[in-house]
Parts: structure tokens; C-alpha cells; sequence
């Protein structure tokens, strides 16, 4: 579900990227305020995130299909963390990945902090989780609190990704059968998911049944919690909703919005100029993208540009490679 | 090779190829790339010729830094199969046709699809050079001299360094599973529950010794190597860094609000 630089605009990212600064600021702002009562949370999150890392690593086969699947690890993070804690440790995780193995893009961190943190962590996990496993788990509940915490935080990533993407303007599939591709894949993504974690989930509480972070606050804190989560995304909501309005509208944008101020029209004014109208006729039959403001010339000249300024940095560098190789 | 073992190679040979003095300064390098990234992601998807000259950036920023642009842009090719995946179907539904070569019409949608894969590589190959020519770490106390909250970089720091240690610990484990089990690669969901499980136990265990460790040594809930850092780092940027800064600073915007094609090439 990592989106990729190339599947959002830049106001769309932006604005998904102030969204999730302010739950980080808030994450960090919780985070910090338990650090005071118990300081081994923050080896506890930097240690975890590493496990989630490496979790991740192993696939298990899917019963009746063949194939593998491994677990995404919000539930499952949350259910030892806490909420807050649980989603800054699946945003680290996050970065990571898209700057050191390109698992989705650096401008479309906020995007993917929204759909794959937030909503399992801030979201599926104490509007549901919580509620169904209640004070005391057995296993019936912990399959049915993962599988149910599991499928609506994915179906709700998805649909961030399909809104995202959508609003991006990059896709031509029509929105219903879009979100009807994406929430069908998801579906059964969540249920894997959901099992890998009440599988997980019944091993370790096993093993040591006070791991759970529920024992370690009360329900009033949890309600607090979802008070706080709610506000949280209605406010974001709002900077969104506000940003995406004011950038994506049928305004022209900067450039031209500048002609406009000094032409009064978005396009540049043709010259009446005899000469001028011949060529641009000339110009226009030749083309081969002519609404498009591509031609061949133009697309060939670009990349003929490209190559050649690579190969002249690959001969610069080649030398200056050969220098230092030969030093050491 | 698993995939546990490529992506121990992958952290191991980000740490070898780290240069400790990496031009340009991650300073100037990373608001450098978020600016192209906000200029290449804002260009429409019928410019073509704008897309393709953003290619010029990595190109060079390649050179700058002493990395082979083959070897990037062979990396970058990873994200093909996703922006694919996006943008197959706009051929499927965006019939208007743009251009004609020959008999061949060529509908909007495929130069959507077209432009989609373009900015995905761009845009990857900027993030690879950052990262490949800085090293993680330097990239986050970049970060925090920026302004950056400490509990978001010291945690990048904290996963970062863990996930050698619990990568090789997954290693160790999942080949003793192997030497017991008789040739049998797959993980049934019951087997790998108690696999991952056991290494989730694992992990609480060790982070727990990490605790102690940090509180023995005075750890009061933020890194102390951060503030050594930053005073030892308060040196001015060279003119070179400069210099790079105001060329892309400038070059950048000029790149993305002016169709350079039509200007040469028409």
C-alpha cells in the first residue's frame, strides 16, 4: 500500500504532510509525557520498530491458495505500545523504508503516514481493538478484535490511497470502480493480516499474559484517547479539506495566473506577425502532440540533452573514480 | 539469496559506500531534493518535455556527489511495476487522441501512463542519491538541525541501528529452523506465529537490557550525542555548498516554469 512519489500532486502531498505532522507533534507530545513515568519505552519503540522491520521479512503461506503473505504490524504494535507510541514507531518504520529501500516516496510520506499508520494505530486499533478484547482477552476475542481492527484499518488505508490518488488527478478510472478494486485487494489483505496478528498475538500473551498495553492504562484514558484522535482528524480533516480546496481549484496556477495578471488571458496572446503565423502553422503541422505542447522534436531534444550531459558526468567521474581507486 | 539477506546486504553496503565528508552537504542536499520533488510531482501529466528535462538534476546530482547515474537508475526501475499498476488503466479510458506517429495514434492516456513512470523514476532516483551519497544518520541529525523534534530523529536513529541486530538474530533463527526441518521452507501460519512470536519475545527481552544499559549510563529521555553533534557541528558551509544550493535553488524553478524544449528545440 506504499504510494509512491508518482502518485500524488504536490498540494495533495503537502497537505497530507501537515496532516500528519500535527499527529506526530501530538504523538511525540503523549510519547514524551509517558517517557517521564517510564523511560524504557523509548528502547521498548526503537527496539520494536526493528522487530516489525524484520517481521516483515518472513512470509507465511496462506492456507488454499499458494501463495505468502507477511503482516504490516499496526494492530500488533499498538496492542504492546499504545496507540500514540505505536504509530510514531510505524511512522520510523515508515520513513525508513521509503529512504533506504524506496518502499514509497518521500513527498508522499504524510500520504503514507496517514493510511498505513494512523489508521490502524489512531484508529482501528482503539475504536475497535480495545472495545472487542475489553479487560480481559481470551482467544475468541483476540481473533475476532484482530481480524475485525486488521480489515477496517486496511479498507480505511485503501481508501485514503484512492482518495489521495484520485484527488492527485492521476488516474482515469472512474472513482467507484477504483475504490471497488482497491477495498476488494484490501479486504482479503485484512484478513490475513488480521489472522497473522491474533496468531502472534495468542502466542505471545501466552507465553506472558501482562504484556498487553491495555493493563497498563484504564478505560478512562483509552475514551480520552479517542476524544483526542477524533479532534485530531477533524482538525486535519479541515486543513486538508481547506488545502486541497484552495490549491486544487479551477484557479490557474502560479505561472499562469501571472499571465493572466499581465495579459488578462492564461494563454500568451499569438503574434500577428506574418512570419511569425506561417511558422506557427508549419510549427503545428509537424507536431505530433499539438494540444499537448509536446512535439517530437522537442521530446527527442530533451532527451538528447540528457544523454549527453550523462555522458559527460560519467567521463568526469569515471576519471575521478579511477584517481581515488588507484590511491587506495 | 532470502530477502532477509538481500536486505541485511542492502543496510551493509549503505554504511561501506557512506562518504564521512559527502558532497553536497546534507544541509544543502536534502531541501535541495524536496524541493525538486515539489517542483517534478507539481508538473502536469501531459508536459512530457517539462518531465524529461527534470531528469537533469539527478543526472548531475549523480556526478556531484561521485555516484554512477547507471547504477541509480537502474535502482530506480524498481518503482516501474506500482506506477504501472496506476496508470495502466488510463489508456483504457482517456481515447482522445494527442499526437499521431505514422498509422499509430497516441491517446492521452498512454502519455499519462508515460508521465506517471517518468516522475516515479525521477523522483526515486533523487531520494537514492540522498540518501546513497549522506548515509541514514547524518540525513537525521540534518533533520534535527532543522528544527526537527528530537523524539522523532532519536527514534529513526534507535529502529535504524536495531535493525541490524534484530535482523541478524531473524538470520540466526530462521536457519536453525531450516537446519531442523528437514528441507521444508515454507511457514505455515501456526509455525510462523510461533517463529515471530518468539522473536517479538526476543526483542521486548532485549530492549529491556537496552533500558538499563541507557539508565545506567545517565540516559534522561533524550540522546546526548545530538547536542555533541550540533555544537561540534556549527561549521560554516563551504562556497562549493553554496554555490550548489544557489545554482539548483535557481535552475530548479527554472526547469519546471519554462518549457526549455520550446525554446531549443522547436
Amino acid at each position: 500500500m506504499h504510494m509512491a512519489d508518482a502518485l500524488v500532486s504536490t498540494p495533495i502531498a503537502l497537505g497530507a504532510g501537515v496532516v500528519a505532522t500535527g499527529l506526530l507533534g501530538l504523538a511525540g507530545y503523549k510519547v514524551n509525557k509517558e517517557k517521564e513515568s517510564n523511560l524504557g519505552i523509548v528502547s521498548l519503540m526503537g527496539v520494536l520498530g526493528a522487530f516489525i522491520f524484520a517481521a516483515q521479512m518472513i512470509n507465511f503461506t496462506i492456507p488454499g491458495t499458494g501463495s505468502s503473505g507477511h503482516i504490516i504490524g499496526g494492530i500488533l504494535l499498538a496492542s504492546f505500545l499504545g496507540p500514540w507510541a505505536a504509530f510514531l514507531t510505524l511512522t520510523s518504520v515508515l520513513i525508513i523504508q521509503c529512504m533506504i529501500f524506496a518502499d514509497g516516496g518521500l513527498l508522499a510520506l504524510g500520504c503514507n503516514i496517514l493510511n498505513m499508520a494512523a489508521m490502524s494505530t489512531l484508529v482501528a486499533y482503539p475504536l475497535i481493538f480495545r472495545p472487542i478484547v475489553g479487560s480481559r482477552p481470551n482467544n475468541v476475542k483476540i481473533i475476532v478484535a484482530s481480524l475485525a481492527a486488521s480489515m477496517i484499518g486496511l479498507e480505511l488505508g485503501a481508501l485514503g490511497v484512492v482518495l489521495e490518488t484520485y484527488l492527485s488527478g492521476l488516474t482515469a478510472l472512474p472513482f467507484r470502480t477504483f475504490i471497488s478494486l482497491m477495498t476488494g485487494i484490501h479486504l482479503f489483505i485484512g484478513i490475513g493480516e488480521g489472522l497473522a496478528t491474533a496468531a502472534i498475538l495468542i502466542f505471545v500473551v501466552k507465553s506472558r499474559p501482562n504484556i498487553l498495553y491495555k493493563f497498563h492504562t484504564d478505560q478512562s484514558d483509552a475514551l480520552k484517547n479517542i476524544k483526542n484522535v477524533l479532534i485530531g482528524f477533524g482538525i486535519g480533516a479541515l486543513i486538508l479539506g481547506g488545502g486541497i480546496a484552495f490549491l486544487a481549484s479551477e484557479y490557474p496556477d502560479g505561472l499562469e495566473w501571472s499571465i493572466e495578471k499581465i495579459t488578462g488571458s492564461t494563454e500568451l496572446i499569438a503574434s500577428s506577425d506574418a512570419i511569425a503565423i506561417a511558422a506557427d502553422r508549419v510549427r503545428t503541422s509537424t507536431s505530433i502532440m499539438p494540444d499537448y505542447d509536446n512535439n517530437l522534436s522537442g521530446i527527442l531534444g530533451a532527451l538528447m540533452v540528457l544523454i549527453v550531459v550523462w555522458s559527460i558526468t560519467y567521463l568526469i567521474t569515471r576519471r575521478q573514480r579511477k584517481n581515488s581507486s588507484s590511491k587506495e | 539469496m532470502g530477502k532477509l539477506d538481500k536486505v541485511f546486504q542492502t543496510l551493509q553496503d549503505l554504511e561501506k559506500h557512506k562518504s564521512y565528508r559527502a558532497f553536497p552537504d546534507p544541509l544543502v542536499a536534502l531541501p535541495i531534493t524536496i524541493l525538486y520533488l515539489c517542483l517534478l510531482l507539481s508538473i502536469p501529466l501531459h508536459r512530457v518535455t517539462m518531465l524529461i528535462w527534470m531528469g537533469l538534476y539527478p543526472i548531475i546530482a549523480c556526478a556531484c556527489a561521485g555516484q554512477t547515474y547507471g547504477k541509480v537508475f537502474l535502482k530506480s526501475l524498481i518503482i516501474l511495476p506500482l506506477c504501472i499498476f496506476i496508470g495502466i488503466f488510463n489508456p483504457l479510458y482517456q481515447h482522445s487522441v494527442v499526437a499521431t506517429i505514422g498509422s499509430f495514434n497516441i491517446t492521452q492516456g498512454w502519455i499519462s501512463l508515460i508521465s506517471i513512470c517518468i516522475r516515479g523514476v525521477f523522483a526515486l532516483q533523487s531520494v537514492i542519491i540522498l540518501i546513497e551519497s549522506n548515509g541514514f544518520i547524518s540525513i537525521c541529525r540534518t533533520m534535527r538541525r532543522f528544527g526537527i523534534p528530537s523524539f522523532i530523529t532519536d527514534q529513526l536513529q534507535f529502529v535504524y541501528r536495531y535493525i541490524m541486530v534484530i535482523l541478524k538474530e531473524t538470520i540466526t533463527m530462521r536457519n536453525a529452523r531450516m537446519a531442523r526441518g528437514y528441507g521444508r521452507k515454507k511457514y505455515p501460519l501456526k509455525m510462523w506465529s510461533a517463529f515471530v512470536g518468539q522473536l517479538f519475545l526476543r526483542s521486548i527481552d532485549r530492549s529491556e537490557r537496552i533500558s538499563k544499559a541507557m539508565s545506567a549510563r545517565g540516559f534522561k529521555g533524550e540522546m546526548i550525542d545530538y547536542h555533541t553533534y550540533i555544537s561540534n557541528m556549527q561549521h560554516k558551509l563551504s562556497f562549493s555548498n553554496i554555490l550548489y544550493l544557489l545554482t539548483w535553488g535557481t535552475v530548479l524553478p527554472l526547469l519546471r516554469f519554462t518549457d526549455l524544449s520550446s525554446i531549443f528545440f522547436r
